[in-house]
């Protein structure tokens, strides 16, 4: 700041230091915001898997290769505190500067855990290539977001509500409480996708022109699609009788491709084109 | 001449003594005039007398083979390559002779037996591949497996085994949930059925109890009765839902 203190002579003087001074904000600014972030380097794991975090937790699909956690700190200077670190209930503490989460690496998977009871938001960025493993439980966790990843991701959510988006599957999803949304790009033919929401909504939008082998469940609510879905179930079989129930479609897109189960037992399940 | 006759037939039915058989190939080495109907068999019995001559080992029999022995593994040695694909053209005939067999197999009805033996050759190869599929890490995987038992026409049992274990014990619900539609697909079968009445007492997933708690109201049988009421008094679900459950658990 005492540069700007420095009288300048002349005019020409004047907006040299201007540009010197917007290039030196330019340069300090990034590595100011980013020493804030915590980065974890991956060595040589190819999966990541999350526990429970107190409040809503972003994981996105980044093109880096490490593990950012940027958003919320949460330590406070609560009384008592000073000299005193927190611990978690399976004996880990913090070890990402205040985010309040433990991370570690080991046979090949990176473990996140959350560490503090208190509600704090985090976004955590991931190489989008690493398969994910996500299992939320106990009623303070709050909504996931899932962004961007072309990995397969597997995700057991017991309250929060899970919101994907920009992913190509494989996924394996079943969320208790919370409502799912998800939103596909072309998605990865090689695995099926199987996504429950047992007692709340469940959104699906894919792209318009996606191949894939439906089968769509709803034992008490109802199933609404804009998909042209080419039934399977020969509708005047004797089988018919003895269906699982009436509220199962099993059926083909687009001539049919990766096996897609979409199921709300207890509530709908929307199935939308990508428009 | 006639003794030759008689024993050329003795030899094609392949009841000469080795005494026999040296007279015969005397006769056609030395005859000069062998009769016009015999001469055919001249070449044959003739080679006899140059297979001995091969037969006898040379003085230098051993020098000449440990040459040879190095000459080809210097061949082999320089070209590893030419061996694997000597290899690969041995597994090509191999394939090409097992489908010429499996066709010639299909035209005589005395060679069924091996038809059928190719076919559960195959049905064994299908089993592992799902109960392999079963094990992998990635639950995606293992629910692709599952859904390899829709393309099976054959109840196998090791099937229903690896589908039920998959049902009781998989970490994750939706492959539980997988493996018990599978199952269903087997409820004819009371190995099958029994599992999928018994299997609500080791679930704790609430989608996976009222997939099963659907499948016993299907199966309409009268074991899963007390199940059905079980979880009625249990589970936290709507009332109008225990209504409807409670009705078509009547029509049980």
């Amino acid at each position: 700041m005492t540069l700007l203190t420095i009288p300048l002579s002349t005019k020409q003087d004047q907006t040299t230091m201007k540009k010197f001074i917007i290039i030196l904000t330019l340069l300090v600014s990034p590595i100011l915001s980013y020493a804030q972030d915590f980065k974890f380097e991956v060595k040589s794991a190819n999966k990541v898997k999350i526990g429970t975090i107190h409040g809503h937790i972003t994981v996105e699909g980044h093109t880096g290769k490490d593990i950012i956690v940027t958003g919320n700190k949460c330590m406070t200077n609560e009384e008592g505190t000073e000299g005193l670190k927190l611990i978690s209930g399976d004996g880990v503490s913090d070890n990402t500067n205040g985010y309040c989460l433990n991370i570690q690496e080991s046979n090949g998977t990176v473990v996140v855990r959350g560490v503090s009871n208190k509600n704090h938001n985090v976004k955590i960025l991931i190489p989008e290539k690493m398969n994910i493993i996500i299992q939320s439980s106990g009623w303070s966790a709050k909504d996931i977001t899932i962004n961007n990843f072309k990995s397969e991701l597997e995700i057991k959510s017991e309250y929060a509500s899970v919101a994907m988006a920009n992913v190509t599957g494989p996924v394996v999803l079943n969320a208790t409480y919370g409502k799912v949304k998800a939103v596909f790009d072309k998605i990865n033919q090689d695995r099926p996708i199987s996504i429950v929401a047992t007692y709340n909504n469940l959104d699906v939008t894919l792209p318009s022109d996606t191949k894939a082998n439906l089968r769509l469940e709803s034992s008490y609510g109802d199933i609404y699609t804009d998909f042209d879905v080419k039934s399977s179930s020969p509708s005047s079989s004797e089988d018919d009788l003895e269906k699982i129930s009436s509220h199962t479609v099993t059926g083909s897109i687009n001539g049919g491709g990766v096996e897609v189960h979409l199921e709300s037992p207890y509530k709908n399940v929307f199935l939308r084109k990508k428009k | 001449m006639e003794v030759i006759e008689a024993l050329l037939e003795k030899y094609w039915e392949g009841e000469t003594t080795i005494a026999e058989e040296r007279r015969l190939k005397e006769y056609f080495t030395k005859t000069k005039d062998i009769p016009a109907h015999l001469v055919i068999y001249k070449d044959q019995f003739g080679l006899f007398s140059e297979w001995k001559k091969e037969e006898e080992l040379s003085e230098d029999f051993d020098a000449q083979l440990s040459r040879k022995i190095q000459t080809e593994a210097r061949v082999l040695a320089l070209k590893p390559r030419m061996a694997y694909w000597q290899w690969a053209a041995g597994i090509a005939a191999g394939v090409a002779l097992f489908v010429i067999g499996f066709y010639s197999g299909n035209q005589n009805p005395s060679d069924q037996p091996q038809l059928s033996d190719l076919q559960n050759e195959m049905k064994k190869l299908r089993e592992t591949v799902v109960v392999s599929q079963l094990k992998q890490t990635s639950a995606s995987e293992r629910i692709k497996g599952v859904n390899y038992v829709y393309d099976m026409k054959d109840k196998s049992p090791e099937v229903i085994d690896a589908l039920i274990e998959t049902l009781n014990t998989d970490e994750n619900s939706n492959v539980r949930l997988a493996a018990a539609n599978a199952l269903f697909t087997f409820k004819d079968i009371s190995k099958a059925r029994t599992a999928l009445i018994e299997s609500i007492k080791k679930q704790e997933d609430p989608s996976v109890k009222i997939a099963l708690i659907n499948i016993m109201i299907a199966m309409k049988d009268k074991k899963a009765k007390p199940a059905i009421e079980d979880f009625l008094k249990k589970e936290p679900i709507p009332q109008n839902i225990k209504e409807s459950i409670r009705k078509e658990l009547q029509s049980i």
